[in-house]
């Protein structure tokens, strides 16, 4: 894949995006009041939506205009950020179902594991005590209340 | 209460003893940042926003601020001893700080450093004294159209600055704006983008978005670029001072570093960046010895140095004068005004006075702590370095996502994180500038205000802003910063035809 190519999609998503917002715009409530001495909630969307409707489309036809040069970089989007973000979103998942303990435990474990910290034993046990400091330090000092886990309940 | 009176009462805030300790973890905090490479001031101070809930909104600023200008000192430790800028501000002094280092001379460059940083501090903390009441004062008699007009040459001026392309520019204004339209339109009360959720009624939330584009976006990048530990160069006190010759060469660049750096700090934009190449530039022009440059020159060190936080001194002024936030971090100062539901704009100074002046006056003191913290401490922030980065990268990975659900106990502000920090890594990759999304939605609500409030004032005929004079020029500026480019280029594609 192309340089050109990626860039004529992001063109294009957020062409998309300008037109979806311009569309709802006129759909709201009060609408866009045309009669710009009385303008309705529609009117300030409406105006950035195409600007990002005109942006994306001279970015598109810049992509078009640039010279197709062939990236030789990886193109897949690398392993560990992925897991990077499976690691948060789990714990996202998690916080409000199996409370702070499990779910930030096994945050840490995996973004331990994701840069690279040797020893499984050192990773549990490095996991367990920044658990267990971070729970004391956003609880007891600066008095975070954490969700209450639904699956013990 | 003029300047002189407005910084004793400051000083009698700022001296109190909660107010104290504020202002020390700010700076040390920031320092501790600044010298880490990874998560950067913004992350940091979106970070602790949550941690402020407890504060009184004079210590919250002060402690904020003071993790904001903290973390320019530190970013030069790294630089001169390990050619790592801690903070991209601190890039330049890379050049000829760590020259200095391999040559023996690393705490004398150290030294300059922060004596550069506490004079530029001083210069202004006295600049914000004097200016921003004036300008205060003045924006006072501005109406919407005034606001609005600043607002569109504040986004225009940062567009510009940020290097990026102006069609990458105007898609990250026109993203950042849209997101500040989800929730409730403030005039009328409709819900907007909302798509049935109560949530999202309130609108995004500033921090989460803030620490996702910078704070997890980083995580990612490191996550896949593995950064190791390097070994800085070592550093003993007995080497700290600079030689007659080293002081008296950087005198100079230190004054001329500190009012530059203050002078850019006012206009939009990464402007401590900048101030620093330019203070460079400007030092290498001026010098006796502009061969030494690149090769160890303590001006190349002085300058640079001082300019970086007499910039971020001068971004405080269009934030506490005028509630404008002309840079990232000035828009994180401005949510946590608003959290602890302080009046922002011209009214901050006669509404709480406690707030303007207490921070000036910290300031000052922030960076007294700042030189007394770095020079004898060099050691302890460089056995920083040495922590290993996996360790470093998981706490902030926890301190991310805790501190983002601390803001107001929602799990949706998780996701929008997440979803921010894979936005943010993913448009950085595709050459599009974070910082213009983040400043656009900082700007977002107050834009559309002035906007729509212009609309009623001039019974829908926008042009007759261009007869008010203040607006009118801030307009004709902003013209101008988006038409020169192509003037320039059309000129130069006529001259190269004849």
């Amino acid at each position: 894949m192309t340089f050109r190519w990626i860039s004529l999609s992001t063109g294009l998503f957020f062409l998309l995006l300008g037109s979806l917002e311009m569309y709802l715009s006129q759909k709201l409530p009060g609408g866009l009041g045309l009669n710009a001495a009385e303008p309705g909630p529609g009117l300030f969307p409406m105006i950035v939506g195409a600007i990002m409707f005109i942006a994306a489309s001279l970015h598109i036809v810049d992509s078009l205009r640039a010279t197709p040069t062939i990236d030789t970089s990886e193109n897949r989007i690398p392993k560990d950020i992925i897991y990077m973000v499976l690691t948060i979103a789990l714990y996202i998942y998690l916080l409000p179902r199996a409370g702070f303990f499990v779910a930030a435990f096994l945050l840490l474990i995996g973004s331990l594991s994701i840069f690279e910290m040797p020893g499984w034993m050192k990773r549990i046990a490095t996991a367990s005590i920044a658990t267990i400091l971070s729970f004391a330090l956003f609880t007891q000092v600066l008095s975070v209340k954490m969700p209450t886990p639904t699956w013990f309940n | 209460m003029n300047a002189l009176e407005g910084l004793a009462y400051g000083f009698s805030i700022a001296l109190q003893a909660q107010n104290l300790l504020a202002c020390f973890i700010g700076v040390l905090i920031g320092t501790i940042v600044g010298v880490l490479p990874g998560i950067g001031p913004i992350g940091a101070m979106a970070l602790l926003l949550p941690v402020t809930y407890a504060m009184t909104p004079a210590g919250a600023l002060i402690m904020l601020a003071g993790i904001y200008y903290g973390s320019m000192y530190g970013g030069s430790t790294t630089s001169i001893l390990l050619k790592v800028p801690g903070e991209v501000s601190s890039v330049i002094t890379t050049i000829d700080g760590y020259e200095m280092a391999r040559k023996g001379r690393a705490g004398a460059a150290l030294f300059v450093a922060a004596v550069g940083s506490f004079a530029a501090g001083s210069v202004g903390i006295l600049g914000l004294a004097f200016l921003a009441p004036v300008l205060a004062a003045s924006a006072l008699r501005f109406g919407p159209p005034e606001f609005f007009a600043l607002c569109v040459l504040g986004l225009l001026v940062l567009s510009k600055l940020t290097g990026s392309s102006l069609i990458r520019a105007a898609v990250m204004v026109a993203l950042g704006l849209s997101l500040s339209t989800v929730g409730m339109e403030p005039m009328s009360g409709v819900s907007r983008f909302t798509f049935g959720s109560l949530d999202l009624a309130q609108g995004l939330e500033l921090v989460p978005i803030a620490i996702g584009l910078f704070g997890v976006a980083e995580l990612l990048s490191s996550a896949h670029n593995k950064l190791t530990n390097e070994k800085p160069l070592k550093v003993s006190f007995k080497e700290l001072l600079p030689t007659r010759e080293e002081w008296k060469r950087s005198q100079w660049p230190i004054a001329r570093g500190s009012v530059l750096g203050f002078l850019f700090g006012l206009i939009p934009g990464p402007t401590a960046i900048i101030a620093t190449f330019s203070s460079y530039a400007l030092e290498r022009k001026l010098s006796k010895h502009p061969e030494e440059f690149g090769h160890g020159a303590i001006e190349g060190v002085a300058g640079p140095e001082s300019a970086n936080n007499g910039a971020a001194q001068g971004a405080f002024i269009p934030l506490l004068a005028l509630g404008i936030p002309f840079a990232p971090a000035s828009a994180m100062l401005l949510t946590a005004l608003l959290i602890h539901g302080a009046k922002t704009g011209p009214m901050l100074m006669t509404e709480s006075p406690e707030i303007f002046w207490g921070v000036t006056s910290s300031m000052y003191i922030g960076n007294l702590m700042l030189l007394l913290l770095n020079l004898p401490l060099i050691s302890v922030f460089v056995a920083l370095l040495r922590m290993p980065m996996y360790l470093i990268s998981s706490i902030v990975v926890l301190l991310c996502v805790v501190g983002t659900y601390a803001i107001s106990n929602s799990i949706l502000d998780l996701w929008v994180l997440l979803i921010s920090g894979v936005a943010g890594y993913v448009l950085r990759q595709l050459k599009f500038e974070p910082v213009i999304l983040l400043m656009a939605l900082a700007l977002g609500p107050i834009l559309e205000r002035s906007f729509i409030q212009s609309l009623y004032l001039t019974q829908g005929d926008l042009l007759e802003i261009l007869t008010r004079p203040i607006a009118g020029t801030m307009i004709f500026i902003a013209l101008l910063v988006v038409l020169i480019p192509f003037i320039q280029r059309i000129y130069k594609n006529l001259f190269r035809k004849n």
